[in-house]
């Protein structure tokens, strides 16, 4: 089995030195949108926002 | 065609899904259907142009809910039952190019929010008892679409690896009144010979008891059940553990790394035992660079897993690996 080590030298890029990246990514709002595809599937997107950008709930 | 038979000498099911013959099947990258669709372009399984995370039910599911009507009869020594369940495919990037180790640690706090939602979500289907999580990567593992994407299946059963974890588990809190996880990761740290890296929350090793030659646990050091018992910071630190630890399976030999990754954890929200204890394995299947480690007649047979190497040696092999700035 030699397919996957055919592969040309990669170069890794190291983890992210400091925790913002991962700090802001916590901090959105996850985002989710439903819809069906025409085979009856279901599939869903993920999207995330800025926690001053997300919608306001409206009250009833 | 797809249904469950029961296989009386092991005690657990086998799933039959013959349609999954035809999958797609390494196309081109230009005829990818994990990819968005293009303006004009071909359609893809993702009808927009453009996508964050996408999760969808796979095409060729193994497992669906409502199950077809199985095509065959069962009896009291071969008992047959529908294959209800979910198979999800999740699209972790838009990009054909990459991996779940490329991801910026921001995507990949990203992905574990996604992952937490499914989840929740799948567990609370009628009639779901575990959810599971994995990605296999590269052709070695068998793997048909290059584009970056993981999977999860919704079973209606406890699948029998995770029951017998958890069979030891409950048999380790009986004895000591201790997670054996939690003493598991206490020992990989007083040890330290074995570790591959350690974060503030998160640490991964190559266990003791390590069946491949790059087998490699990734676990929360602190008792979490599941994912969705983590804190923000252990969900950010599980990222960055993660990225290092994927980069430097990819490092090591300077080639993508292929692996099987499987998340073990509470198989869903409401069935959580003292045992439980979030955490990925990894197995690689690479023992070198050219060669494989099989699943040969000892391990498929037997059930007993000859290991070439020792865990001692391959960690510090994975922690000698430098990462470029």
């Amino acid at each position: 089995m030699s397919e996957p080590l055919a592969a040309e030298p990669m170069v890794v890029p190291a983890p992210a030195p400091s925790g913002v990246d991962a700090t802001a990514a916590l901090s959105e709002i996850l985002v989710r949108r439903t819809v069906r595809l025409e085979d009856g599937r279901s599939l869903t997107y993920y999207d995330f926002e800025a926690a001053s950008d997300a919608p306001v709930p409206s009250e009833a | 065609m797809s249904e469950r038979r029961w296989h009386p000498m092991l005690g657990e099911w086998v799933v039959t899904a013959t349609h999954r013959q035809d999958r797609t099947f390494l196309p081109p990258a230009d005829y990818c259907p994990l990819c968005p669709t293009s303006p004009g372009g071909f359609p893809t399984e993702v009808p927009e142009s453009d996508y964050r995370f996408v999760v969808f039910d796979n095409k060729f599911p193994s497992m669906r809910s409502p199950a077809p009507v199985p095509e065959v009869a069962g009896n009291d020594l071969h008992p047959v039952a529908p294959a209800d369940g979910h198979c999800e495919v999740v699209l972790y990037t838009p990009r054909h190019e990459g991996s779940l180790g490329a991801l910026p640690t921001g995507d990949l706090v990203r992905l574990i929010r996604v992952w937490t939602d499914r989840y929740l979500e799948l567990g609370a289907r009628p009639g779901m008892a575990c959810v599971f999580i994995f990605e296999n990567r590269g052709e070695a593992i068998g793997v048909t679409i290059h584009h970056p994407h993981g999977q999860i299946y919704a079973f209606p059963f406890v699948p029998p690896r995770v029951e017998r974890e958890r069979a030891q588990a409950a048999a380790h809190h009986a004895r000591t009144g201790r997670c054996l996880m939690c003493d598991i990761v206490a020992d990989e740290r007083a040890d330290g010979r074995r570790l591959v890296v350690e974060g503030e929350h998160f640490v991964a090793f190559i266990p003791f008891f390590a069946r491949y030659p790059y087998e490699t646990y990734l676990v929360s050091k602190q008792h979490r059940a599941s994912l969705a018992d983590l804190t923000g910071d252990e969900v950010s630190d599980m990222a960055r553990v993660l990225k290092d630890l994927l980069g430097r399976f990819d490092g090591l030999w300077q080639i993508p790394f292929p692996y099987m990754m499987v998340m073990h954890q509470a198989p869903v929200r409401t069935d959580k035992a003292p045992g439980d204890h979030l955490h990925l394995e990894f197995y690689p299947p690479m023992r070198t660079p050219q060669k494989l480690k099989f699943l040969a007649g000892c391990e498929s047979g037997a059930g007993t897993y000859i290991n070439d190497t020792l865990p001692e040696v391959k960690a510090a092999e994975l922690r000698a690996v430098r990462l470029e700035p």
